[in-house]
């Protein structure tokens, strides 16, 4: 089947969704989605979204500016920065105004709360700027913006999977879909795509992110040749519920929560004395897995303990009703009166495909832009979070960079008809799909998964040295030499999920290569980067971004590109 | 004691959850390590977890399913096919299935997606109860009693555990799920007190999942199959309770309606299966009470 559109969105998350609003009204929007509406990963987030609105104590977008590129050490562009903080309040606004039913103070304004990394006064002491609704942030949000994608009647294309894209003489011209639910191949042509397919999480075996975070967008723009940018920069979330990983929202320690050790100690004040259990993120995990090294973990085991149990029930029930209903569930723990088990658990890629401040991707170091295609959220990369990314601000950044790449999507095709294509852009996806299918081989997709999964965990998290990443990439490679022979039970079309799944392991591999690749030949330490073997930051040699091609040929390239520095020089990162 | 298990916090936990309800709760729980009291059952050769397996403190529980199946290209009928996994008690259900589709029967589909309660993909019927399986920890079913997983009832079914949701999706867009405003915004926020942001607050928890409408017996009626259907009606009460929203009237004549929320006959059937603990049914109540108070007065 063949549709035509103006602009075609693939992913439905927050970016996607803010990004069809922008553009609805005035261009044909479609929505492309392999899950059903309201089910994309934005939902999860919980804790909040960064704006200085200075609703419960002054704020400054200069100190959010500060602290962001901080908290990136130093590796966030600074225009993209002070682009994304100074538009935080607007942001905020426009979401209020669509009915976000955000959490109140006593006058009736937006609430706002204590996040990690979140100071005033350039990083003195913790400032309240994480607006909320209770611990639900993301699935509100998400919840609206459908709502007014549906006013606006954009039209969906839900359980859709994208398998290319359709890129002529440089130029992007739509997307191939393979639909879930019928086993057919879809060509959905376009003037602009957008990609907006969120994180690639699962590649870890411990993550936050959910089942359908596999990469797919990332991959989708790095198989034509498109770089990633600073894909060793994985984060870590400090307080992922043990042992299942699941997203312990930061907004626990916002609220007063504080991670003690094994002997009960409030361990955090050891490694960020200013602002303690508020520290960045990946300052925090290794703080955490620094504890369970030397034998502090609860019972010497990999998991710290998360203590609410001071904040009283009113405030846990009324502000974090979620995680509690987690820890209830899946360990039978209350929080109001027992400590939750926590562990690092993997949330967060700030690396991504490259693009300018309107989402425009770039196709080399040179920066050079690739004709009608565009990029923003999380498999985006502006770069806003540089090495580390602060809690609230991946909100923020889909939220701001959605709308921009919409209103830029909007005006760039009003001057750019609808392309033909040279050749039949369905054949060799078909041809693919077919092979897939019926190759004949020894291998199944699960048991391939979980040893990508185990081999990222053990060598291409919080900590790595270069010993660990090359026997990492070599054990990727030989998963991907095995991939070669997976061999498929299910052959319908109806709901297919094995197939699916085994393309999704194919982009994950090729990922996990990527970020392996990227990581060994980043030789210092750096936001959520640690080399065991380089522990500090070397400013003079790396304060560049990280781009991998894939060669036509196999293999990989690794190149860099200067980091734009605006304002703030690199000084020692202390909280 | 010091143990390196990394799974011998289950059973722990499943200590302290009956100390808790002895109430007599410390915080020392997760320091206490306590001996599994039987050694281990066989243990599935490719479980993600047999790494961490020592000693002999995780306990197996052989669970049995029966699983709704049905693929419409090539069976005639729905049939039921066996299924047996060996899980811990902590596992979810949602990983039972997964394993029976992963290791046994990669044929089986269901949708799944954050695996914890938030997206409301994985909606299904649970020894005939609608609920979400990533919620359903193994521990609280019986060893080997038969666990009978169905398609959500109400919904046409499309393969297996999947059902077609347009019409549930079509039912709550014609509630008008947005915020109606006929003033201009201020600059900043519109205000809102945290009382009146409580009134709607519970409603701000529903996930779409349908687990309510697919156990409302009025929906599940052909003759009554037109009813918008409690999720629906959870969105309206949303934004006819919330104090910046200005379509008041609009909304009242819309929701007043045989169809809408005069459809519900507070049955409690909704309110029971939520996954999120809305109070479906008082909120359906308190609609019907201004519909009812605004007709009064006019």
């Amino acid at each position: 089947m063949k549709s035509e559109h103006d602009i075609v969105i693939v992913g439905a998350g927050l970016a996607g969704l803010r990004a069809a609003v922008e553009c609805a009204d005035e261009t044909n929007v479609a929505i492309v989605s392999k899950v059903l509406p309201t089910r994309s990963h934005s939902g999860t987030a919980q804790g909040g979204i960064t704006a200085a609105l200075g609703n419960e104590e002054e704020d400054r977008w200069e100190w959010h500016f500060f602290d962001t590129v901080k908290g990136s050490d130093y590796l966030g562009d600074q225009d993209a920065i002070e682009i994304m903080v100074r538009d935080a309040p607007r942001a905020i606004y426009e979401l209020e105004h669509m009915g976000v039913p955000f959490s109140r103070t006593a006058e009736g304004k937006i609430a706002q709360r204590n996040f990690g990394g979140h100071t005033r006064d350039f990083g003195k002491k913790p400032v309240k700027r994480a607006c909320y609704a209770a611990d639900r942030t993301g699935r509100v949000v998400l919840d609206t913006l459908y709502d007014q994608c549906l006013r606006h009647q954009v039209k969906f294309y839900s359980e859709h999977y994208v398998l290319s894209l359709i890129l002529e003489e440089g130029r992007c011209k739509g997307v191939v879909t393979y639909d879930l639910a019928t086993g057919e191949l879809h060509c959905l042509h376009s003037k602009a795509v957008l990609l907006a397919t969120g994180g690639l999480g699962r590649i870890y075996k411990t993550t936050s992110n959910g089942f359908a975070n596999t990469g797919d967008g990332f991959n989708l723009a790095y198989q034509l040749g498109i770089p990633l940018e600073d894909m060793e920069f994985i984060q870590f979330h400090p307080t992922g519920l043990y042992p299942l990983g699941i997203l312990i929202s930061e907004a626990a320690r916002g609220e007063g929560g504080i991670l003690r050790n094994r002997l009960g100690e409030r361990f955090m004040e050891k490694y960020a004395p200013t602002v303690k259990d508020l520290a960045a993120r990946d300052v925090v995990s290794r703080a955490i897995l620094t504890e369970v090294r030397e034998g502090r973990g609860i019972g010497g085991k990999d998991y710290v303990h998360l203590d609410l149990t001071h904040l009283g029930e009113k405030q846990i029930l009324e502000r974090l009703w979620e995680i509690t209903s987690f820890a209830k569930i899946y360990l039978g723990i209350d929080p109001v009166r027992q400590s939750i088990p926590v562990q690092p658990t993997c949330h967060y890629a700030m690396g991504g495909i490259p693009t300018d401040v309107d989402g425009r991707v770039f196709a080399d170091e040179k920066n050079s832009p690739v004709e009608g295609l565009y990029a923003a959220g999380e498999c985006a990369c502006v770069s806003v979070h540089g090495a580390n990314r602060l809690g609230c601000n991946s909100l923020l950044d889909l939220l701001v960079f959605g709308r921009r790449s919409g209103s830029t999507m909007k005006k760039e095709i009003a001057a750019r008809g609808l392309a033909s294509t040279s050749g039949d852009p369905l054949k060799p996806v078909v041809q693919r799909i077919e092979k897939l299918v019926n190759q004949k081989g020894v291998e199944r997709v699960d048991p391939l998964r979980r040893k990508m999964q185990s081999v990222m965990m053990e060598y291409g998290s919080v900590f790595r040295d270069e010993q660990g990443l090359k026997k990492g990439i070599e054990a990727i490679q030989s998963l991907k030499k095995a991939y070669q022979t997976i061999e498929l039970v299910g052959k319908g079309k109806t709901y297919n999920y094995e197939l699916m799944e085994a393309i999704e392991l194919g982009n994950q591999l090729d990922l996990a290569e990527v970020i392996l690749t990227s990581a060994l030949h980043r030789k210092e330490s750096r936001g959520a980067h640690f080399r065991e073997d380089f522990p500090g930051r070397a400013d003079r040699y790396y304060l560049n971004h990280t781009l991998v091609f894939k060669k036509a040929r196999g293999g990989l390239v690794v190149k860099y590109k200067p980091v734009k520095i605006t304002r703030f020089q690199p000084q020692a990162r202390i909280y | 004691m010091r143990c390196c298990s990394a799974k011998v916090l289950q059973c722990c936990s499943k200590r302290v959850i009956s100390r808790r309800n002895g109430d007599t709760s410390t915080r020392k729980e997760g320091n206490t390590y306590i001996k599994g009291s039987n050694g281990n059952t066989a243990t599935p050769e490719n479980s993600s977890t047999l790494k961490t397996a020592t000693h002999g403190l995780r306990r197996f529980m052989l669970m049995k399913f029966k699983i709704f199946r049905f693929d419409p290209k090539k069976d005639e009928k729905p049939y039921y096919q066996s299924f047996e996994v060996q899980a811990e008690p902590m596992d979810r259900l949602l990983d039972c299935l997964n394993r029976v589709r992963w290791e046994q029967d990669p044929t089986l589909s269901f949708r799944m997606s954050c695996g914890h309660g938030i997206c409301g993909s994985d909606g299904m019927r649970i020894n005939g109860i609608c609920g979400l399986p990533c919620q359903k920890l193994i521990k609280t079913f019986k060893e080997g009693e038969e666990i009978l997983i169905e398609p959500l009832p109400v919904f046409r079914v499309v393969k297996d555990l999947i059902v077609d949701l347009d019409l549930f999706l079509e039912k709550y867009n014609s509630i008008k799920p947005y915020l109606l405003t006929k003033t201009s915004p201020p600059d900043q926020e519109r205000k809102q007190s945290p009382k009146e942001q409580h009134v709607f607050e519970a409603a701000i928890r529903c996930i779409l999942c349908a687990c309510c409408t697919a156990s409302c017996p009025v929906n599940q009626s052909k003759e009554t199959a037109a009813y918008a259907g409690p999720a629906a009606l959870v969105r309206a009460f949303r934004y006819l309770f919330d104090s910046r929203d200005e379509a008041t009237e609009e909304r009242i004549a819309m929701l007043d309606q045989k169809d809408k929320a005069w459809g519900c006959q507070t049955l409690w059937k909704c309110t029971e299966v939520c996954p999120k603990e809305i109070p479906v049914t008082q909120q359906i109540g308190q609609m019907k009470r201004k519909i009812y108070e605004s007709k009064k007065s006019s």
